[in-house]
């Protein structure tokens, strides 16, 4: 397995577990709240953070493995033509859904809704998009393209 | 699900038969990562064209020997 390959199964890990994780805590609290009391900004910048430091430390650890089992070597970390191929294919996939995402998100600007749909439309459509390139570059890896 | 690419080679028998070469040997020549190369072998990836003609130059056998592409009966 390429280290970008290992690099992609650790987004699949991060984005899943921190929107899991996020929607919960946002959910719970909109069902006891009205939307426009609902505490989401706080638990948001979290989450974006979580996902920041979370795929650093994947990263690096990575990294170390990879350097620890080819006995001290540097790990090619930058991947070769056919790994920036297949970057290329998910983010090309991860864009329709992002799109998408924003599309739905201005129609809710253009029905005036509260911040709180606006902001965690866009959170999830860039979750989305995260996963959905995760899952067409794995699938690309391992059953090829 | 079909292959990916109908593009086939002869990567495998010309490593062997260039004395047992490893994937990792032939990836370090060609300049890719020795998971690229199990990809080209297995079908699942097709090289770009100047990787082709950099892992034929390496057995130093011509292009149409070292990759297959079936003709349009065969399609």
């Amino acid at each position: 397995m390429s280290f970008t390959e290992r690099i992609t199964w650790t987004s699949l890990v991060v984005l899943p577990v921190v929107a899991l994780t996020y929607f919960t805590v946002v959910l719970t609290r909109l069902a006891d709240a009205p939307v426009d009391e609902v505490s989401w900004i706080v638990p948001m910048i979290w989450a974006i953070g979580t996902v920041i430091v979370g795929m650093i430390a994947g990263a690096i650890a990575q990294a170390i493995a990879a350097t620890i089992a080819s006995g001290g070597e540097e790990p090619d970390t930058e991947g070769d033509v056919r790994d920036k191929e297949i970057d290329r294919i998910g983010e090309y996939a991860a864009r329709h859904v992002t799109s998408l995402g924003c599309m739905a998100v201005i129609v809710l600007a253009m029905l005036r809704a509260d911040h709180f749909w606006i902001a965690n439309g866009v959170f999830l459509a860039g979750l989305v998009g995260g996963v959905v390139s995760g899952i067409v570059k794995i699938r690309a890896y391992r059953r090829g393209f | 699900m079909g292959r990916p690419t109908r593009v086939t080679n002869a990567i495998r028998q010309l490593r062997f038969a260039a004395g047992e070469m490893t994937q990792a040997d032939l990836a370090d020549r060609v300049g890719v990562t020795r998971q690229t190369i199990i990809a080209i072998e297995h079908g699942r990836y097709s090289p770009t064209l100047e990787m082709a003609f950099q892992i034929a130059r390496v057995f130093e056998v011509p292009l149409d020997d070292a990759f297959q592409y079936p003709t349009t009966e065969e399609l």
